[in-house]
C-alpha cells in the first residue's frame, strides 16, 4: 500500500511552548488514522499543517511523495472538515458544497451533477435550498462533509467534527463515517481527544502527548498493550500499581513484586526495559491491569486473590466494583452484566478476585 | 396560615387586572419616547415645513401667506419681463452635493476597509488603542479640525512648502478653495464613521471561514470577493449610511475648505437663514434634502429587504 502522507521530523514551537518536537509518522493510502490526544498535545497543529494553515519550523510534509511544504493552503489537494463546521452562512447549501468545484474552475453541469451526488451520498437532498442557519447540528455537519467531499480530495482531513454533537447523534456519525471512508476509498485523517471515538472508528491511532508521539498503532495494540503509563491511562480505564522488577539469577526470569503481597513472573517479550538490570538489583515500575481483566469469584485464573467490595457503580450495561484487598490495595473491578450469569455483590461482602498473569502490562514509565 | 392563604387569594383577581391593563401601562411605559420623538422630531420638521409654505418677510422670518413660491424659486426664476425662466443654479449646487457626498462615501470606503480589517487582525490590546486613535478627532471641535486643513493647504501652508522643500513642485496653483480640498476635507471628517461600523462586521467574521474558503481552493482574492465582503456587507452599507447622509447637509467643509466660493446644499440653507433673509426658500431647500434622504433610504432599505442571515457558526 502506498503512503498518503509522510511526515517527516516536523518541529513546530510558539514562543518557548513546544508543540510538536520532532515527529515522524507515515500515513498510508485508504487508512482511517486518527490523531489523538488531550487538547494542548499538538494534533490539530500537525492537522493545520497538513492543510497548509501552519507552518512547521522545520521538517518536511509530503502528499503522495510531493513536498507540498511550499504550496499555498489553497493549491493543496486535501480539505479540511472544520470544527464548527465553517459552513458559509451567506450560501444554501448547495452554493456552500459547489463553492471548491467552482473554485477548481468545474463546468456549470458537472458541478450541479456532482453537488446532487454528494447531497444524496449525506442524505441531505430534500434540503438543498435551505441556508445552514436554519440546519441541526448534525445536518451542517453532514453538508460539511459533502463540501470537503465534493472536489474529491486525496486526503480528508478532519479536525474534531463531531465534538459539537449529543452523544445519540455522535454515535450515529461514527458509523457513517466510518462507512462514508470505506465507500469513497479517500485517506481519512481523524483528529479528536476522544478515546472512544478514535478506538470505535480508526485502523491506527497516533497518540500525542506534550508534542510528542506516545504510540502509533492499531487501536487493540493500543488498548492490549500501551506503551507507556500516559498511554494506559489515557486509554480506557485501568489499575496502576507502583512494583519492582528484581533479577534473581542470571538464567532466572525477572520477578515483579506487587504491593498485592504476590510475586508475578514477568514475560520474556516484555522485558526490553529491563535489560539493563544486573542480578539482585531492583527496578521501580508500574503495573498496569484493566478492570474487566479481573474477576470475582471464578475459577481457573492463575492468581487468585481475597477482598473486600468497597464501592459499586451500576452502569447498566457493567457494574463498576472497588475491591480492597488484604494489603490495602483498591482494585477497580468492572464486570459485564449478562441475562445468564447475574451476581451482584454488596458492598462489605468478601469476594476472591482473580486474573491471568498474561493480563498483567509492565511499564517502565 | 389561613390569613396567608387567604391573602394570597384576595391577590389573584387584582393581577389578572392588571395583565388587563397590560396594554395601557405599555403605551404609558413608552410615552416618554414617544413624547420624545413628537417633541425633537415631529414638531421641528412641522415647523420648517409650514415655514417653507410660507410667504417670506424680506426682514427675517416669514409672513402667515400660504405661497409655494419658495420651491418655485428652487427650478425658476422671474426674468426682466416677469416670465418664468429656468434657473438651473439651485440644481447644480444640489448635484454637486450629490456627487460630493457620493464620492466622499466611496473614497472613505476604499480607505476604511483595509484599515478595519487590520485593525480587526491586531492583538486585543492594539485593537483597543487603534480604536481609541481613530474615535481621538472626536474629542476635537470639528470646525477646529478642519481649520487644520486650511493651514494644511493653504498658500505657504504645511503641503505646498514641504512639497516645495523637496523640490517636487516648482509653482503650484492653490490647493484650497476647490472641490477637491472639500472632498478632502469631508473625507477626513467623516471617515471615522465608515471605520467603525465595518470593523464591527470584520470582527463578527469567523476566521475559519476564510480558511474554509482557501481549503476549497479560492484564492486569497476571491475569499475577499465572495466570503469577506459579502458577509461584511451590513457594516459597509452602514457605513456608507453613516458618511453619505451627514455629508449631504454639511455645512462647515464647504464654508472653509471651499472658501464660500464653491456652495453645497448645507451652506445654502444656511445662507438663507443668515445673510439672505429668505427663511422660506431656506426652509423649503431643507425639505428638499430631506427628501433626497430619505428616498435614498428607501432605496437602501428596498435593496437589503432580503433578510441578511445571520451567522450561524458560533
Amino acid at each position: 500500500m502506498s503512503i498518503a502522507i509522510k511526515i517527516n521530523n516536523i518541529s513546530k514551537s510558539y514562543g518557548s511552548y513546544q508543540a510538536l518536537n520532532n515527529i515522524s509518522l507515515e500515513i498510508k493510502d485508504n487508512e482511517f488514522f486518527t490523531l489523538l490526544g488531550p487538547s494542548g498535545c499538538g494534533k490539530t497543529t500537525l492537522l493545520r499543517m497538513i492543510a497548509g494553515f501552519e507552518t512547521p519550523n522545520a521538517g518536511i510534509i509530503q502528499l503522495h511523495g510531493e513536498d507540498i511544504q511550499s504550496l499555498a493552503a489553497h493549491k493543496r489537494k486535501v480539505n479540511t472538515v472544520f470544527q464548527n463546521y465553517a459552513l458559509f452562512p451567506h450560501m444554501n447549501l448547495e452554493q456552500n458544497i459547489a463553492f471548491g468545484l467552482e473554485m477548481i474552475g468545474w463546468g456549470k453541469d458537472r458541478v450541479a451533477a456532482r453537488v446532487n451526488e454528494m447531497l444524496n451520498l449525506v442524505h441531505m437532498q430534500q434540503f438543498a435550498k435551505r441556508m445552514p442557519s436554519a440546519l441541526s447540528g448534525g445536518q451542517q455537519q453532514r453538508i460539511a462533509l459533502a463540501r470537503a467531499l465534493a472536489p474529491e480530495p486525496k486526503v480528508l482531513l478532519l479536525d474534531e467534527p463531531l465534538s459539537a454533537l449529543d452523544l445519540k447523534l455522535r454515535q450515529a456519525m461514527r458509523d457513517e463515517l466510518q462507512q462514508l471512508q470505506r465507500d469513497t476509498g479517500i485517506t481519512f485523517i481523524f483528529v479528536t481527544h476522544d478515546q472512544e471515538e478514535a478506538l470505535a472508528m480508526s485502523d491506527r491511532i497516533c497518540i500525542l502527548a506534550n508534542g510528542d508521539i506516545q504510540q502509533l498503532s492499531t487501536p487493540a495494540e493500543i488498548y492490549e498493550n500501551p506503551a507507556n503509563k500516559f498511554v494506559a491511562d489515557f486509554i480506557g480505564e485501568t489499575n496502576f500499581l507502583a512494583v519492582d522488577v528484581v533479577k534473581k539469577g542470571a538464567k532466572q526470569p525477572l520477578t515483579i513484586k506487587t504491593p498485592l503481597g504476590i510475586d508475578l513472573e514477568l514475560e520474556t517479550d516484555s522485558q526490553m526495559g529491563f535489560n539493563q538490570l544486573i542480578e539482585h538489583q531492583k527496578c521501580h515500575a508500574t503495573l498496569s491491569l484493566r478492570p474487566e481483566k479481573i474477576s470475582i469469584n471464578s475459577q481457573g485464573l492463575d492468581i487468585n486473590l481475597e477482598g473486600t467490595i468497597v464501592q459499586r457503580t451500576y452502569m447498566g450495561g457493567y457494574t463498576h466494583y472497588t475491591v480492597r484487598t488484604q494489603n490495602g490495595q483498591n482494585l477497580k473491578v468492572s464486570k459485564r452484566n449478562q441475562i445468564s450469569n447475574n451476581p451482584s455483590y454488596s458492598i462489605n461482602e468478601i469476594v476472591n478476585i482473580g486474573f491471568l498473569q498474561s493480563s498483567v502490562r509492565v511499564l517502565t514509565q | 396560615m389561613n390569613q396567608v392563604i387567604n391573602e394570597s387569594n384576595q391577590l389573584k383577581p387584582s393581577l389578572s387586572m392588571v395583565f388587563k391593563a397590560k396594554i395601557s401601562w405599555n403605551l404609558i411605559g413608552l410615552m416618554p419616547a414617544y413624547l420624545m420623538m413628537f417633541l425633537l422630531m415631529i414638531i421641528p420638521l412641522g415647523i420648517i415645513f409650514y415655514v417653507s409654505i410660507m410667504t417670506s418677510d424680506p426682514y427675517g422670518g416669514y409672513q402667515s401667506v400660504f405661497s409655494l413660491e419658495s420651491y418655485q424659486q428652487i427650478l425658476f426664476n422671474y426674468d426682466w419681463d416677469d416670465n418664468l425662466s429656468l434657473n438651473l443654479q439651485y440644481l447644480i449646487i444640489i448635484a454637486r452635493t450629490l456627487i460630493l457626498a457620493m464620492l466622499t462615501a466611496c473614497i472613505c470606503l476604499l480607505i476604511s476597509f483595509p484599515v478595519a480589517y487590520f485593525i480587526s487582525r491586531q492583538s486585543n490590546s492594539t485593537k483597543t488603542l487603534l480604536l481609541y486613535l481613530i474615535t481621538l478627532p472626536f474629542w476635537v471641535s470639528m470646525v477646529i479640525r478642519v481649520y487644520a486643513w486650511v493651514l494644511i493647504l493653504s498658500n505657504d501652508g504645511v503641503l505646498e512648502s514641504s512639497l516645495r522643500f523637496f523640490g517636487l513642485v516648482t509653482d503650484l496653483d492653490s490647493l484650497l478653495y476647490n472641490n477637491s480640498a472639500m472632498l478632502v476635507g469631508m473625507v477626513y471628517s467623516y471617515i471615522p464613521l465608515m471605520i467603525l461600523p465595518i470593523y464591527a462586521s470584520i470582527e463578527k467574521l469567523d476566521v475559519r471561514l476564510t480558511e474554509a474558503a482557501s481549503d476549497l481552493y479560492s484564492t486569497r482574492f476571491k475569499t475577499l470577493t465572495k466570503i469577506i465582503l459579502p458577509l461584511c456587507k451590513p457594516g459597509i452599507v452602514a457605513g456608507f449610511i453613516l458618511v453619505f447622509v451627514p455629508c449631504l447637509g454639511t455645512v462647515l467643509e464647504p464654508m472653509l475648505l471651499g472658501g464660500g466660493k464653491t456652495m453645497m446644499l448645507g451652506n445654502l440653507i444656511q445662507n438663507q437663514f443668515s445673510i439672505a433673509r429668505n427663511w422660506s426658500f431656506g426652509a423649503s431647500l431643507a425639505m428638499v434634502l430631506l427628501v433626497i434622504v430619505m428616498l435614498f433610504l428607501m432605496w437602501n432599505a428596498s435593496k437589503s429587504s432580503r433578510p441578511i442571515v445571520e451567522g450561524s457558526i458560533k
